[in-house]
């Protein structure tokens, strides 16, 4: 989904014209979302934001974003508030709970009916929508008459020889040697509660390091890669595989060990309208017939169980959130990255330069 | 009769004789502001984050930064290709440069343009096509299995070389105009007399162009050299494993980590070195030419 570096320029200017037209047409009211622009954005453009503003007459203008937590910190120490509504995603929202740089959801407004899972329902933040890091397996690539299974067939460059990719990051690494190393999914962040596990993690991953051509660093880079013939196997945002296989592809995606991982959007300390941006929220994030309809644009799902009564199996499966997709991932810990980033980020950049 | 044609050396006599009138300061007044507000005043906020500790002052980010560890293994890598990247454009450019400053004025418009162009398109763009040319089954690769020359394909893409090669295309137009412009005013008549005096014509460049255009192709390494400590997208994108640049790690920092501290002690570091290997350059080749940096045009 995010941070599609050379897009986003684009994006900007797209959104942003859409945004000035808007303003120029109608009253007074007005929210600004940040956002990671891209194809996102012009899907939350089409089916929320402009029927949004035809009903309420609230015009929403959205705001290209890389790097929300630093902006939204550089916003808050110099008391100047750009953004009602900011993506916090990964650590973000624990570090700016933490700082208070965030205003508390009304949920009598956002979620009346109590439909949401409490992963969705944070304090400060509604989790909009889920999205998964995936392996992409380039199939014209593998061995004759093997299958590719997950973690543990990534990490056996015998059997499945061939260069690779991984984001360059510990987040989401870590867990990903462990699963390979044998632990199950639901049980990595026991290990890497303790040191010992930390090390067991970074051992496993020195194993896979030799085969490791790049470490990606934009959301599009992995599926370029594939695309490209670079690597034969990557971790991606499962959507950007899912469009590949649209482009017809010889790609396959494997869910089997996937990161489950919640795009939050918080409503900004001081924020110049929190009730309108509130009543967005419920409008777009958590009103199941627009949700579906973004599912359908976009393979990513929202926690509003009531979306599956609208959506087909066929659509449903392709979702990271669908039943059948859940039980086999695990759910990205934020708060254990948000308290453990900076220390194991530099041992990161020290091995990864070994 | 050598001695005859060596090069003038009057240079910081003539330079101090023109030392501008109190009067006329004033029109630096605008730059000196712009200067203040959007160099001086930010750059001192960072050195001020950098140097902020739990308690008060502290040294604890620079200890992290130039202490052992990987920052400053990236650093000494930064400096490293940067500099080598400087050194290429030079040996690359100097010779393009000498091509065109020898050329007559009509001709120059064309080539010119030719070396500016790919200035116009963006460095992400430029990159790409890198990714493009040097992939495993990019043109290079495609072309050597196709006549045979390798088995398999070879991986260019994601190691140091194809960070050198793109950053010195990156670079190279840079370099290219800053010597083409001091060559263009050095006086031709100088080399002529050389002749006359029975010089041989490559014994005339080394004793006179050479030193003469040496101002300019210092200027372009430095110039070229700070440019390239900067650089982020073009080694993310085309380098291997280990080509972490200091910019990359210190956007890291700012926008992951969200420390601060640490980021704006590597930023400051990376200006303090930067600052301390041109000027180390500039007194050096002052020193062994008594020029200044400024072209030898006299």
């Amino acid at each position: 989904m995010k941070k599609l570096l050379w897009s986003l320029s684009v994006g900007a200017a797209i959104v942003g014209g859409a945004g000035d037209a808007a303003l120029a047409q109608s009253g007074n009211k007005s929210i600004t979302i940040a956002n990671y622009g891209g194809a996102w954005a012009e899907t939350l453009n089409r089916i929320c934001i402009e029927p949004f503003t035809k009903e309420t007459g609230i015009t929403v203008t959205q705001a290209a974003t890389e790097d929300s937590l630093a902006q939204i910190r550089v916003q808050q120490t110099t008391k100047n508030i750009l953004w009602d509504i900011a993506p916090t995603e990964r650590s973000g929202l624990p570090v700016s709970s933490k700082n208070g740089w965030l205003e508390p959801i009304d949920w009598s407004v956002v979620d009346p009916d109590n439909k949401l899972p409490p992963v969705a329902r944070k304090q400060y933040a509604i989790g909009a929508i889920a999205y998964s890091t995936t392996i992409g397996v380039r199939t014209d690539k593998l061995p004759e008459g093997k299958s590719f299974g997950g973690w543990k067939d990534f990490w056996d460059v015998k059997t499945f020889p061939g260069p690779r990719t991984l984001r360059n990051s510990p987040a989401e690494n870590l867990e990903f040697a462990l699963i390979a190393d044998g632990v199950k999914p639901s049980e990595v962040y026991n290990v890497l509660r303790s040191p010992e596990g930390v090390d067991r993690a970074f051992r496993k991953l020195d194993e896979i390091k030799p085969a490791i051509t790049v470490w990606w660093t934009s959301g599009q880079q992995p599926v370029q890669l594939l695309a490209s013939g670079e690597v034969f196997y990557a971790t991606a945002f499962n959507g950007r595989i899912q469009q590949l296989q649209k482009d017809k592809l010889p790609v396959r995606i494997i869910w089997d060990g996937g990161s489950l991982d919640v795009s939050y959007y918080s409503i900004v300390k001081g924020a110049r309208n929190v009730a309108d941006a509130q009543k967005f929220m419920n409008y777009c994030w958590n009103t199941p017939t627009r949700l579906a309809e973004i599912a359908r644009a976009m393979p990513y799902s929202s926690f509003n169980p009531d979306i599956y009564k609208i959506l087909s199996a066929d659509e449903a499966k392709e979702l990271p959130t669908s039943p059948a997709n859940l039980d086999v991932q695990f759910a990205l810990d934020s708060e254990y990255w948000a308290e453990n980033l900076p220390r194991i980020q530099k041992r990161w950049e020290a091995w990864r330069l070994q | 009769m050598s001695d005859g044609v060596a090069m003038p050396r009057d240079g910081k006599g003539a330079a101090r004789g023109r030392r501008a009138p109190l009067s006329s300061l004033w029109l630096l007044a605008p730059a000196a502001v712009l200067f203040l507000f959007v160099f001086i005043l930010p750059v001192g906020e960072v050195a001020l984050w950098s140097v902020q500790g739990e308690a008060g002052l502290s040294a604890e980010n620079y200890e992290a930064a130039l202490g052992a560890g990987p920052y400053r293994t990236i650093l000494f890598g930064t400096l490293q290709l940067s500099f080598g990247v400087a050194c290429a454009c030079i040996l690359v450019g100097y010779p393009a440069a000498y091509f065109l400053a020898s050329r007559p004025p009509r001709n120059r418009t064309l080539l010119l343009l030719l070396i500016l162009t790919p200035l116009w398109v963006s460095v992400l763009v430029r990159t790409f096509g890198w990714i493009v040319v040097l992939g495993r089954e990019g043109l290079v690769n495609s072309m050597l299995i196709g006549i045979g020359a390798v088995d398999g394909p070879l991986q260019m893409l994601y190691t140091r070389g194809a960070v050198y090669i793109a950053m010195v295309q990156v670079l190279l137009p840079v370099a290219i105009l800053v010597m083409f412009s001091t060559m263009t005013t050095i006086n031709r008549s100088l080399l002529m007399a050389s002749r006359i005096l029975g010089a041989s014509p490559w014994r005339g460049f080394v004793h006179i162009f050479l030193p003469l255009s040496a101002g300019g192709a210092v200027n372009a390494w430095m110039l070229t050299f700070v440019l390239a400590l900067g650089f982020f997208i073009t080694p993310a994108l085309v380098g291997g494993p280990k080509e972490t640049m200091i910019a990359n790690l210190i956007a890291t920092q700012i926008t992951l980590t969200l420390d601060w501290g640490l980021g704006s002690a590597l930023g400051m570091v990376l200006v303090i070195a930067g600052f301390t290997v041109v000027g180390a350059i500039a007194l050096l080749f002052r020193r062994a030419t008594g020029l200044s940096g400024h072209g030898g045009s006299r």
